[in-house]
């Protein structure tokens, strides 16, 4: 891009003065904008305006590397002279298309018209309304009767669709030849195909033999959502003299029940009411984005993070983060400090000591030996240990924040980064300040979701000593993949060697099912029934949306069939049933029936309850508080310094969790929110620990720990730890399949079991440079804004004194009214827009996966992404301001302006792309030659352009997920995003049938639709009266690069950070005002 | 001895005929009009909706409430020929095929390319008929496609120069002779 250095206008912004005029940029993307050389440096100059990496040579490279499938350049010459040697002679019409109706058509299908299944997904939790078309889901939105989500759904749930197609699902049930005591697959091993019949019957006498031989029956699963299930598997273990069932999963919470049985003897995790703490600190807990559910957490907190008008009485809740890692709800704190990984106990006791010993709040201030515990972590001790930016102040800060809300803060702490040696500790202490904050009971519930006994790292432990030890018979396996997700310490491969059967129940031929003797295809959770209890009194039904595509049967069924195949004694319920639906319904009818008290039969309840999929009963919003135990304090460790080193810190990535979902395309395309990293995982160092090891981005280093060494590509991260690095578990799957093997590296040996626990973080590890490089396929440096004014955020004090405080509408920075060439739109009907307010928006990255669902959106790889050709029509930019040891974040949601004055609509030699009379900037596939003319002059680089044929990676089944409104686009296409134009249609088809126009809100658009936050809105802004109309014109609205005067019809409302110094906090430092330049 | 003359004749015209050939292949913008393919099933249009009266509606169902126009299912057809004509050769084909739970193989009469969306429920609610695009079915043995279906043809339409006269008076009912534009031609109508 040139530097628009003899552009007409005075008064232009600083930044876009003349080149070699050194300013540093308020935003920047990375520190590396920072320096005066990047802005001046020749080199540097020329590489950056290589805006779109063409490189023929690689391009051809590349076609013949990765697009085996599509043509190479010269078989296309060959191919092209044939057809048109045949059309020129035969003539020939288009080719002959079938049309296979029916044979008996279902009542309620409607070819072309949507049928919407209320569902859940035990995955992630999360209560889904299922799109159908013709018997298909091909998008999944969140329910919206779940009030406390909006009908938001996480990236996650949004991309889970795609799993249910993967082309690599096991089809049928395998057989693998295993000998017993033997580790590893055999060389002479056989892998066989069968049937259920001898499914059945292989499990059902092993079964019996297990019975007379004492019953040293397992079943081990992951985290189960459904207690139906849980019940079911227990009454099936139950048969046995010594069956046991054991849950695991690397990303479970059982350090919080383990802390809370201490503290109040219940074994539960609570659940946490985010709307209504008006002062919160997280303490590495990534609620917004990976924590617990996160679209429900975002969704609550973003109800104290809303401005509405007023700005002389706004308020917005106070929301401090201390974390070792950068999480997305770091980049969201007012104020963010880094801390090293193992460093989460102290932060909570010192805030503990502020609030208890130094403020005397509640009768523990009075309780010695509470106090002799505090005393050794006052906060001058654990800030300078730590090296706390901003010193004790911060500490003193966040506990002053918390004590002005008493009653209505919270504070939270959980997730892998805390998952150290001192996990239920640090839980403890969480536990102690909300109850001296009063918060139980108002932002915490402490009724709901008490743990099965089975939900426990101690007996996994147990049962993979009584693995080794040769004592089980039959080990079932489902919903988790322990070969992988267990660090190599644990032992269990070993262990599994001296299993008598073991069979696997798995989606995918996993690590686990490669080392089982029966690998059954397991349903995916839009093939299966389940249920799971939302909240206190709010129940999901989980209901098929289609029958298994594959021959697939799921565990509840399979249990069915071999407890009464192998002549179990099973429970009177499990012999009424012969189906897990049979049997959910019998549960449901004995619980939730009796709990609503509903008039009417118990058929009638189901079938509503189905329709609704959300059911509440009486006991809905109920709230109580736990007691607190004070002399669980007393246990709590004392204060020790720890040595000088590197600590490190382990989380699951927005995308990727715990690598279940390993072999999802758009899962692994979707770039990270903070450092917008695609398909890879790497080593985050922060800047002063990377000068210190002479680490530059793309090193690759060697990172030991115990005897376990890993080798990593570094990301330069600001805004972490001197003393702590971080990494992301979930990659380096072995066996996902063709997507998700060598994608990243697996860092879970850096976990270990010990004592009834997992612990993942907060160890010391050696990081060593090796002087070998890796490219990572990162995102955001794609686009440069090239320090032009692009977003806004101000604080809550200048929010006040003035709303529109640098919003780009400053006089200073507007354009003089510029005569056009073109005469002006005119909008006579609708007239699309739409509002992004960037306080809300979180950087989830839901919207991304969501547009991709949406819009048939390819995926393009890991080597295209290092050129600039990922597809995403919606894209989360990141920006940075302040310093690079602690940064500010501000994420801009980048997609298609719909520009009145469009700059690409000019350059169009074919007219592919013309404005609408609505507002649109329209895009014409089949008009468009490729000339790519239109990318080269859009200033917001969001035209994506097809250089090959991407769809063809959409094999087998993949390509059902495709949704039969957007056109597929084929190679040489340009595309963006269109508004979610077949929405619009959609939605002025409907309205047309009712007589009227689009209500307001009636129509979302797909990243609109699943925004927890609720962050972007759309609509007409032809009526005065509809929300988008309001926001247009909030004092906090602003264009993005509008000094261009390309009059974008998306308005961002500028971000504001809660920053002003609190009356009595005694925060010496406050940020100064962020003024241009 | 060809003379340079009949040289550059001959040049020009493989040249004209390749570049022909090139963009006939590359804009393959053809009206299928008048396609009459045969059919699995020696299916009558004219016996069904012309003799017997059969309304459209009947068997391709729901076109007023969804983008397609469907081929029905084979139970639409089995409602009559459980008992009618049940002795024909084709009827007993068609139970046997019903039994078996085997659909017919239609060969597709009208159809758009991939990146045209029509639907029939918007224009069914604008007063237009089943005969004003697909000719008048009722009368014939086998069915052909009636309209050209190409871009102009559905433009010259939305622009109000073939719409029917009937369509135009119920959507201005207060002006007489109306010559505009009947519906939209932006491209996103159809294209996205």
């Amino acid at each position: 891009m040139e530097h628009p250095v003899e552009q007409p206008v005075k008064q232009m912004s600083p930044s876009e003065l003349k080149q070699g005029e050194f300013i540093e940029p308020r935003h920047w993307i990375g520190a590396e904008e920072l320096t005066e050389n990047y802005w001046t440096d020749a080199k540097i100059l020329e590489k950056r305006g290589q805006e779109f990496f063409d490189k023929p040579v690689e391009t051809i490279e590349m076609i013949e590397r990765l697009d085996t499938k599509g043509f190479a350049r010269r078989d296309f010459m060959t191919i092209m002279g044939a057809s048109m040697a045949m059309t020129t002679f035969a003539c020939a019409r288009r080719p002959v298309h079938k049309i296979i109706p029916y044979v008996v058509k279902p009542e309620e299908v409607t070819p072309g018209e949507a049928l919407y299944y209320a569902t859940y997904s035990p995955e992630t939790g999360e209560p889904i309304l299922a799109k159908t078309r013709e018997g298909r889901p091909i998008k999944l939105e969140g329910n919206p009767d779940f009030s406390r989500a909006g009908g938001a759904l996480s990236a996650r749930t949004q991309a889970s669709v795609l799993d249910l197609y993967d082309p690599d699902r096991v089809t049928d049930p395998v057989r693998r030849g295993r000998v017993v005591g033997q580790v590893g697959v055999q060389k002479a091993g056989f892998r066989t195909v069968i049937d259920w019949k001898e499914v059945d019957q292989v499990v059902s006498e092993a079964l019996t033999k297990a019975v007379a031989s004492g019953g040293k029956v397992r079943v081990l699963t992951g985290e189960l959502k459904s207690a139906t299930e849980a019940k079911l598997i227990h009454e099936f273990v139950l048969a046995f003299a010594a069956g046991k069932h054991v849950e695991f999963s690397a990303l479970g919470n059982e350090e919080i029940a383990l802390a809370s049985e201490e503290t109040s003897g219940q074994r539960l995790v609570p659940h946490y009411h985010f709307e209504k703490a008006d002062a919160l600190v997280s303490i590495g807990a990534d609620f917004l984005a990976t924590w617990g559910n996160a679209s429900e957490n975002a969704f609550g907190w973003s109800a104290k993070r809303k401005l509405e008008g007023k700005p002389a009485t706004a308020e917005l809740s106070k929301f401090f983060v201390f974390e070792s890692g950068f999480t997305v709800t770091g980049a969201n704190a007012d104020q963010r400090y880094p801390i090293r990984a193992g460093d989460e106990l102290a932060i909570a006791l010192a805030i503990a000591h502020e609030l208890i010993v130094v403020n005397k709040l509640s009768s523990l201030a009075s309780d010695s030996q509470v106090v002799s515990v505090l005393n050794g972590y006052r906060a001058e001790v654990v800030a300078a240990e730590i090296g706390l930016a901003d010193g004790a102040a911060s500490i003193k800060a966040a506990a002053h924040a918390l004590l002005g809300s008493k009653g209505k803060s919270l504070v939270v702490s959980g997730g892998l980064s805390t998952k150290t040696v001192n996990a239920v500790a640090t839980q403890v202490a969480v536990n102690l300040l909300n109850h001296v904050l009063e918060n139980e009971g108002s932002t915490i519930n402490g009724v709901e979701r008490p743990l099965r006994p089975g939900q426990s790292i101690a007996e996994l432990q147990k049962l993979i000593e009584e693995m080794k030890s040769g004592a089980v018979d039959v080990l079932i396996i489902q919903g988790a993949n322990p070969a992988y997700s267990l660090p190599a310490s644990a032992g269990f491969i070993e262990a599994l060697s001296h299993v008598g059967l073991v069979v696997c129940v798995s989606t995918h031929e996993n690590e686990t099912a490669l080392l089982s003797d029966l690998t059954l295809p397991d349903v995916h959770f839009l093939e299966n029934w389940g249920d799971a209890k939302l909240a206190r009194g709010v129940y999901a039904l989980q209901q098929p949306t289609l029958a298994p595509i594959h021959r697939s049967r799921s565990l509840s069924d399979s249990l069915l069939v071999w407890g009464k195949s192998a002549g179990l004694k099973l429970s009177a319920e499990m012999v009424a049933s012969a189906t897990f639906h049979e049997y959910l319904k019998a549960e449901w009818k004995a619980t939730v029936y009796k709990e609503v008290g509903s008039i009417g039969t118990f058929e009638q309840f189901w079938e509503s309850s189905l329709r609704v999929g959300v059911v509440k009963t009486a006991e809905a919003g109920k709230i109580a508080g736990r007691s607190f135990k004070a002399s669980a304090v007393a246990k709590l460790p004392a204060f020790k310094s720890r040595a000088d080193g590197i600590y490190l810190s382990l989380y699951s990535a927005v995308s990727m969790g715990d690598g279940a979902q390993a072999n999802n395309a758009w899962l692994q395309e979707m770039p990270d929110p903070i450092s917008t990293i695609t398909w890879d995982n790497y080593l985050s160092v922060g800047p002063s620990l990377a000068k210190k090891l002479n680490l530059v981005e793309n090193d690759v280093v060697e990172v030991s720990s115990d005897g376990q060494k890993v080798l990593l590509p570094v990301w330069v991260q600001p805004g972490i730890h001197p003393s702590s690095v971080s990494v992301a578990i979930g990659f380096g799957r072995r066996n996902a399949g063709r997507v998700g093997n060598g994608t990243g590296w697996d860092v879970l040996g850096f976990s270990h079991l010990s004592a009834g626990q997992w612990v993942f973080s907060g160890g010391p590890v050696e990081v060593k440079k090796i002087g070998r490089k890796y490219n990572l396929a990162k995102t955001q440096w794609h686009h440069t804004s090239e320090n032009r004014p692009i977003v806004n955020d101000i604080t809550l004090a200048e929010y006040k004194r003035n709303p529109a405080t640098a919003n780009h509408t400053d006089p200073h920075l507007r354009l003089p009214e510029v005569p056009t060439l073109w005469s002006e739109h005119r909008y006579k009907g609708y007239r699309w827009g739409m509002s992004i307010d960037l306080s809300s928006c979180t950087g989830c990255g839901a919207c991304v996966v969501a547009c991709q669902a949406e819009n048939n959106i390819p995926v393009v790889g890991r080597d295209n992404v290092r050129v600039s050709r990922e597809m995403h029509w919606i894209r989360i930019d990141r920006y940075y301001s302040g310093s690079p040891e602690r940064p500010d974040v501000v994420f801009l949601p980048m997609l298609c302006q719909h520009c009145e004055n469009a700059p690409c609509e000019t350059v169009c030699p074919v007219l592919a792309t013309v404005h609408s009379d609505e507002g649109l900037n329209e895009q014409t596939y089949n008009r468009c030659v490729g000339t790519r003319y239109c990318q080269n002059n859009c200033p917001y680089k969001v035209r994506r352009f097809n250089f090959f044929d991407h769809w063809k990676a959409y094999e087998g089944t993949a390509n059902m997920v495709w949704n039969p409104d957007v056109t597929v686009r084929t190679r040489g296409i340009m595309e963006k995003c269109t508004f979610c134009v077949q929405r619009i249609q959609e939605a002025k088809n409907k309205s047309k049938e009712m007589g009227g126009r689009i209500k307001d809100g009636q129509l979302k658009t797909a990243c609109q639709q699943t925004c927890p936050t609720e962050a972007i809105v759309f609509g007409d802004i032809n009526d005065r009266r509809s929300e988008v109309s309001k926001n247009h014109s909030d004092p906090r609205a602003f264009k993005s690069l509008e000094v261009i005067n390309v009059k974008p019809v998306i308005s961002y409302l500028t971000k504001v950070r809660n920053k002003e110094p609190m009356a009595h906090a005694g925060t010496g430092k406050h940020e100064t005002s962020p003024g241009h330049g | 001895m060809v003379s340079s003359q009949l040289k550059l004749g001959l040049g020009l015209g493989l040249a004209f005929f390749v570049l022909g050939a090139g963009a006939f292949s590359y804009f393959p913008n053809v009206s299928n009009q008048d396609y009459e393919p045969e059919q699995p099933m020696p299916f009558s249009h004219k016996i069904h909706a012309g003799d017997n009266k059969i309304a459209c509606m009947y068997c391709h169902s729901a076109p007023e409430k969804s983008r397609h126009s469907t081929i029905p299912s084979m139970n639409v057809c089995m409602n009559c020929h459980t008992v009618v004509k049940a002795d024909s050769p084709y009827i007993k084909k068609l139970q046997e095929y019903y039994k078996e739970g085997r659909s017919i193989e239609w060969v597709r009469v009208h159809e758009l390319p991939d990146y045209v969306y029509f639907p029939h429920k918007r224009h069914l609610a604008r007063g237009l008929v089943c005969l004003d695009c697909h000719g008048d079915v009722k009368t014939m043995e086998r069915v052909y496609q009636f309209s050209p279906l190409t871009m102009g043809w559905c433009i010259d339409c939305h622009r109000g120069k073939t719409t029917p006269k009937t369509v135009v008076a119920q959507m201005f009912p207060g002006k007489k002779n109306y010559q505009g534009p009947v519906a939209t031609v932006n491209c996103s109508a159809c294209h996205f």
